[in-house]
């Protein structure tokens, strides 16, 4: 092993590259790695894995991390960490590691490396069988002691066969329904404390499995008595291998504690280190004869039937003392170390997360594996097959009747003790669910995993009860910590959500465009001119709408092509009013109610043959539609014959607006006729427009002269381009979605989801007229309902303010006149939807809901904003051309 | 109608990025493709097959391919037919006449990226949630999921070579979410 530097709390020490930080501390006597997050007392290290609970420190090399338990960071050179009490610092700077995720499908997946495990893996990688086998440590082999045997490596030799997927680091952090485990696997911080940004540092993987074998081992659990955090009391296993494997030296005299044999195994390793063992204490008054030898030769001294109860530290606060009770007196015994064997619990967190519940086993005293359902095993320790439990202890927990002064932890990282669970119980509580809230006993970053049981057992001893009838602490995913990022992963900046652009969108980049998002669609908002402002850019636009041309981009809008012989029929039943009588050729204005009778969506349908109809939805609802449509098709009416296909992206559609707009399109399509009386409003011509195949349709969201071009997508960039060109001599002024907005708002126009929320019937909206009374369709029986028949809902009205230059905000609330500043009960009467300033108009306007409204024209009302109260009149929601006098030019 | 070539712009401009060794990824645009829904084992399907001498197969994901055709089962009643051109959406009208299908014209309504390379099935693991392991998704087999949040059909080609058929819209998200996907297998 190659020695490294690293630097802990600003000084640098000394380690061996790739053994974890924990024990790299303790090789450097740094014992106190932290205080504790709420009593502020001196901790080291206690565990050896993710279940530590003390010695977490904060990364500051690399990504850094906040609250990583040293036990768990391979020690590279440059690391840099700090000791960390509590809750950690997100790093401030921009993480320029990568992270990502993978999808993973197999026969069997293993959770679990160790010997459980890679013995499932030499039986389940027969028969070419495709595993995948996880584990969380650096290498294989889990507590295997001896890798070199004949038995363990012909277990490892399986973990390269062709048909075994194998992953270190990687972490089972949740397992779900169906098979479905999340694995993180951490890539790069044992290779180099510098980011290598093309390599993910952390992969989240997306496991479904056949078969699950959890071979997730076990936990060592503390163990209870007064003062029993100190540095220098670790677990026994912990400390066995930090002595032995790790060769780490740092004590010289140790105590075990133990409740099983466990724990004289752990002596024995240690005391072969050059830690001497001075006593082995043990709360059984008996032991195998043999067990009883070997100590004896190990010349360690064994004291039966007795307990720790108190521990004693040196100035820096580390064990220096162990006092223990014998049956007939108390003694200490010097020692640096204590380690402490509580007994083994199984890890069965993983089979918890689908809601089954551990079983009590009395033999090995633990929560084991519940049964599981198919396709998902568990075997080994995490199966509660325990070798040495024969000559077991009842789950021991400590002391229970202590001093008042005397504190015993049960949960370290929360500095939770005995006393806060006697004060729990007598205030009543025997639920191990409110306990744990009342404690916050299992509630930190390790939840509880050497704490769980132990509270369990002492709670069943203070409540008088089985460990059975208390139950175990609900765990949670993940079942470790990592960065949010991993979860992220490269769901990052652009690839954060899909950007859906039409293809004339480079065009208006181009033009400087400014974007607004409209679902996952990014629309032009408005086109600046040089020095220009929003505000004045839409007048501009707005202007040339309505006295000369003026050119969009409706793309976006949702298309569906509706075929079949109940076409018609269909159309009927979605929309409120009538398809059947629409001409071929002739395009409709339809609005779609779901079942409660609130407005669903709009659009314009056209009718492309007899049995053939080219919806459209808008630009948000395109989705929504189609599965409205086909959940209606293939529940409820799979009779009707017919089909629907989306055509969103299939067609293109320009708009050119305005009374020059006529003049523009004859120049673009010669051949076609444009006159009025051959191409009237919502008539459809096809005809080729700058040389391209195009439909063209005479529909109009702004009230002018308008016609749409429609175009397979792939042509509509040239063709937005060269119609610019044509139209320089008609000063064509192209228009984003803000300036579509104020035009349609001057006339009345509603926009789904900007004047509805979802609560608005259509004769709430003014549009009765759409309502068909003939027919059947869907929303109609909601419209006897008595609530949505009321004549005083709110019904959409306009606002024009007293001071025309007031803007009203959208979404602003309105109450009634003189109520606001009184605080009259009952004053809110509406609010405003839309709200714009009208270069047609001269003046600002608004489109509101307001209670009533349709019954108030002419009343003033209030829009409080801020100390300001803005007066406003009630009027009609058409401001411009009620007559439809521009319509056709 | 014919295609105007000189008119034409794709979703991606044709690009293509990578290396043939390990991961290479490029545009195919302007496939014509016809999206035909039909009552299955109806007479409809018959006409359809027999008119342009393929087959509509039954089970979904599974594919029918001829020197002309790539037909693609998306649904139980749902087809996809790539490489047709134009005039086979007339001719399968007046062959029908009356009879009902469904036939749309969906060209322009998506692009077609291809992976393919050493490590086409790693990139696309990334973010295609399916099962892609070659004795499962076979060449020749098709699917429907989302990548990168983008609705896309999936089509094994070749080994190794995979088509994913994106709707325009999203077309360049997910041409971003692949080339980024490929970081790691790049020159490998």
């Amino acid at each position: 092993m190659s020695s490294v530097q690293f630097v802990f709390d600003n000084k640098t020490y000394h380690g061996n590259n790739g053994e974890p930080l924990s024990a790299a501390l303790l090789r450097n006597h740094i014992k106190v790695v932290t205080e504790s997050s709420y009593l502020f007392r001196p901790r080291g290290v206690f565990g050896l894995g993710y279940e530590e609970p003390n010695a977490l420190v904060q990364i500051d090399s690399g990504s850094g991390e906040p609250m990583v338990p040293s036990t768990k960071i391979e020690l590279v050179d440059g690391l840099e960490v700090r000791s960390l009490a509590g809750v950690g610092d997100l790093p401030t700077r921009k993480d320029e590691a990568r992270y990502d995720k993978k999808y993973k499908h197999v026969d069997v997946l293993i959770i679990g490396a160790g010997l459980s495990g890679l013995k499932a893996l030499e039986k389940y990688s027969k028969n070419n069988k495709k595993v995948m086998v996880i584990d969380d440590q650096p290498s294989a082999g889990g507590f295997i002691g001896d890798l070199n045997q004949e038995i363990p490596k012909k277990l490892m030799n399986c973990l390269k066969l062709k048909n075994v997927v194998h992953l270190q680091r990687t972490t089972a952090i949740g397992l779900y329904d169906q098979n479905y485990v999340v694995a993180v696997e951490r890539r790069t911080d044992h290779l180099n404390s510098k980011i290598d940004k093309n390599t993910a540092r952390i992969r989240t993987w997306h496991i479904r499995a056949k078969e699950i074998v959890l071979a997730t081992g076990a936990m060592q659990r503390v163990l209870v008595f007064p003062n029993n955090d100190r540095p220098g009391i670790l677990l026994s296993h912990a400390a066995a291998t930090y002595l032995d494997k790790y060769r780490v030296g740092t004590f010289k005299n140790a105590v075990v504690f133990t409740v099983d044999d466990y724990g004289y195994e752990d002596a024995l390793r240690i005391n072969k280190t050059g830690t001497k063992v001075k006593a082995i204490v043990d709360v059984r008054q008996n032991i195998s004869k043999s067990l009883e030898q070997k100590i004896k030769k190990a010349n360690i001294e064994l004291i039966l039937g007795s307990k720790i109860i108190d521990t004693k530290a040196d100035f820096n606060g580390c064990l220096n003392t162990v006092v223990i009770k014998t049956e007939t007196e108390n003694r200490e015994i010097d020692a640096d170390l204590l380690a402490i064997s509580g007994g083994w619990t199984p890890t069965v967190h993983l089979a918890t997360f689908l809601n089954l519940k551990p079983i009590w086993d009395e033999k090995i005293q633990a929560f084991k594996m519940p049964n599981l359902p198919k396709g998902l095993t568990s075997t080994g320790w995490a199966n509660g097959e325990f070798e040495k439990v024969e000559n077991r202890t009842a789950l021991y927990f400590g002391e229970l009747n202590l001093n008042q002064d005397e504190i015993s932890f049960v949960d370290l990282q929360r500095d939770a003790t005995l006393r806060d669970l006697k004060r729990a119980v007598g205030a009543g509580l025997s639920s191990i669910e409110h306990i744990k809230r009342y404690t916050t006993i299992g509630t930190a970053h390790d939840q509880g995993k050497t704490s769980g049981t132990t509270t369990m057992g002492l709670l069943s001893a203070l409540i008088n009860k089985k460990p059975y009838e208390v139950g175990t602490l609900t765990f949670r995913p993940p079942y470790v910590t990592f960065p949010f990022s991993a979860f992220a992963g490269r769901e990052l900046g652009i690839l954060t959500d899909p950007i859906r652009t039409t293809p004339i969108h480079d065009e208006h980049l181009k033009n400087n465009a400014p974007m607004e998002d409209v679902g996952q669609w990014k629309r032009p908002w408005y086109f600046p001119l040089e020095k220009e402002n929003m505000h004045e850019a839409v007048l501009r636009e707005c202007k040339a709408a309505r006295n000369d041309v003026a050119i969009m981009d409706a793309s976006t809008l949702g298309k569906i092509d509706i075929q079949g012989p109940d076409a018609a029929i269909f159309l009927d039943r979605i929309y409120t009013n009538m398809f059947s009588n629409l001409k071929i050729g002739a395009s409709r204005y339809g609005l779609m109610c779901g079942v409660d009778g609130m407005v669903f969506d709009d659009g314009v349908t056209t009718r492309l043959s007899e049995n053939r109809f080219l919806m459209t939805t808008t630009t948000s609802g395109a989705a929504k539609v189609l599965d409205w449509l086909e959940e209606w098709l293939q529940t409820e009416w799979p009779n009707l014959n017919v089909f629907c296909t989306s055509v969103t992206e299939h067609w293109a559609t320009i708009a050119l607006v305005g009374p020059k707009s006529r003049n523009l399109i004859k120049k673009l399509a010669p051949e076609l006729d444009v006159t009025n009386e051959n191409f009237a409003f919502m008539d459809n011509k096809y005809a080729k427009v700058a040389g391209i195949p195009s439909r063209i349709a005479r529909i109009s969201f702004s009230g002018e002269l308008a016609y749409e071009i429609n175009i397979e997508s792939w042509y509509a960039k040239e063709l937005w381009k060269e119609i610019f060109k044509q139209g320089k001599e008609f000063n064509l002024t192209s228009y984003g979605t803000e300036t579509m907005h104020v035009l349609r708002a001057e006339k009345g126009f509603v926009i789904v989801g900007q004047e509805t929320d979802g609560t608005q019937t259509p004769q709430d909206l003014g549009m009765d007229w759409i309502v068909s009374k003939k027919k059947d369709f869907i929303g109609k029986r909601s419209f006897r309902r008595s609530d949505t028949a009321k004549t005083d809902r709110h019904h959409l009205v306009g606002l024009l303010p007293i001071d025309k230059t007031k803007l009203l905000p959208e979404g602003a609330y309105i109450v009634i006149k003189d109520t606001f500043k009184n605080k009259s009960k009952n004053s809110h009467i509406g609010y405003v939807t839309s709200s714009y300033t009208s270069d047609v108009l001269q003046r600002t306007f608004a489109l509101a809901m307001v209670a009533n409204g349709r019954n108030k024209m002419g009343q003033i009302i209030e829009v409080p904003i801020g100390n300001d109260l803005i007066q406003a009149e009630i009027v009609d929601s058409v401001f411009y051309d009620k007559e439809n006098r521009h319509r056709d030019g | 109608m014919a295609k105007l070539n000189k008119f034409m712009n794709s979703p991606l401009n044709g690009s293509t990025f990578g290396d043939r060794k390990s991961v290479f990824i490029k545009e195919n645009p302007y496939a014509t493709t016809l999206d035909i829904r039909v009552k299955p084992k109806s007479k409809s399907q018959k006409i359809i097959e027999n008119t342009l001498k393929i087959k509509l197969p039954l089970t979904v994901g599974q594919t029918f391919k001829n020197s002309k055709f790539t037909v693609l089962v998306l649904g139980p009643d749902w087809w996809l037919i790539v490489g047709a051109n134009l005039d086979h959406e007339k001719l399968l009208r007046s062959k029908l006449k009356n009879e009902f299908a469904s036939i749309v014209d969906v060209s322009a309504q998506r692009t077609f990226i291809e992976v393919s390379g050493k490590y086409a099935k790693e990139v696309l693991e990334h973010g295609w949630e399916l099962n892609l392991d070659q004795d499962i998704f076979k060449p020749g087999m098709c699917a429907q999921s989302v990548i990168a949040r983008s609705p896309a059909i999936l089509y094994h080609g070749p080994f190794n070579t995979y088509h994913l058929y994106v709707r325009s819209s999203f077309a360049q998200h997910l041409w971003n979410f692949l080339t980024d996907a490929s970081t790691e297998y790049l020159n490998q």
